[in-house]
């Protein structure tokens, strides 16, 4: 049986499931997370190798139509999941939707820049900007405390 | 000339009102950005600050607020404005021996006065003229008359830019008179606000 495995590489969970005889299948459509804990790492792939990308890495997510793109320090990587799950999967004190697209680890905004009307742009750490449109406007705002 | 100092004028008014705005977003946002990335290097921790947008807006609407409570001031205070005088503005003509007429003339009507609330006083059902003037004894006197304005009764317009207010005067020579008080009468007989006191040399 396969199913898609949203846990960290050293969770028990996983040995214990591959001794069932279960095996890890990003495509699966049953999945499994532990819901009282943020995950660690998220499966990405890169030259069609998979790697599990640690969640501390991550600069931010982008959506690009389909493709959800890893933007590490390491580089960019492809995940197959929905930016939805992964918003529900990640830390909330580290992480935050700024926008329908993109999920923003706060830890590496550099610098705000307040736009005209209601947005903020964001310098990252990488030297990417990325824009927190309207509809998060508040959220972001209130969750930076500004 | 009107059209043209009309644009001029809409032409600063926008600069202004588009300007300044600018002017405080420019300013709000600076301090607003230095603030922001203080809260998020966790150095200290304040007050939420209005986002710049709405500072923006604010000084849009109390630029708004101003540029009216200005308007509403300068059309008081030119209709109740106790001396307008001048020989660019109103005159009092010289009238002929004998014929006991006063004109009143207002060059540059439409322009001087549409502002000024002389619409009111002159548009109002009647008119009360007092004149001030100077008796045998050498008082000052004064007579009070009150003429009908309506239908073009006492005042027409002799071209596009020159109103006129024609009295008939029985008891004094018009000579002796030393001021004119314009004011308009409604159709209760009491006096409407916006008043204008002419003074003549």
């Amino acid at each position: 049986m396969n199913i898609k495995m949203m846990l960290d590489p050293d969770d028990p969970m996983r040995d214990a499931l591959q001794g069932m005889g279960i095996t890890d299948d990003p495509a699966s459509e049953y999945c499994i997370f532990r819901k009282s804990r943020n995950v660690g790492y998220i499966q990405g792939r890169k030259e069609d190798q998979t790697f599990y990308v640690d969640v501390k890495t991550l600069i931010f997510i982008e959506s690009l139509g389909h493709d959800i793109i890893l933007h590490t320090r390491d580089g960019a990587y492809r995940s197959s999941e929905r930016l939805k799950s992964l918003e529900s999967i990640l830390d909330p004190g580290r992480f935050l939707r700024i926008s329908n697209s993109v999920i923003v680890n706060l830890k590496e905004i550099k610098r705000i820049e307040s736009s005209v009307f209601q947005r903020f742009v964001l310098h990252l750490t990488s030297g990417d900007r990325v824009d927190v449109t309207r509809s998060y406007y508040y959220i972001f705002k209130e969750k930076i405390g500004i | 000339m009107v059209i043209l100092s009309t644009l001029i004028t809409l032409l600063i008014v926008f600069a202004l009102f588009s300007v300044i705005p600018l002017i405080v977003w420019f300013i709000y946002k600076r301090l607003f950005d230095r603030h922001a990335n203080t809260m998020l290097s966790g150095e200290k921790k304040g007050k939420n600050w209005l986002p710049p947008f709405v500072v923006v807006l604010i000084a849009f609407a109390a630029e708004v607020i101003i540029l009216l409570g200005c308007i509403a001031i300068l059309r008081t205070d030119f209709a109740s404005k106790t001396e307008v005088s001048g020989p660019d503005v109103v005159e009092l003509e010289t009238v002929e021996e004998g014929e006991r007429i006063i004109r009143l003339v207002f060059p540059g009507y439409n322009e001087s006065y549409c502002l000024g609330g002389t619409w009111g006083v002159l548009y109002a059902p009647e008119e009360e003229i007092v004149l001030e003037y100077t008796d045998e004894d050498g008082k000052l006197s004064e007579l009070t008359y009150r003429i009908p304005l309506e239908d073009e009764g006492a005042f027409y317009m002799e071209s596009d830019r020159i109103g006129i207010i024609t009295v008939e005067i029985e008891e004094i020579d018009p000579q002796d008179v030393t001021s004119v008080h314009l004011r308009g009468v409604d159709a209760n007989g009491e006096y409407i606000d916006n008043a204008m006191d002419i003074e003549f040399d």
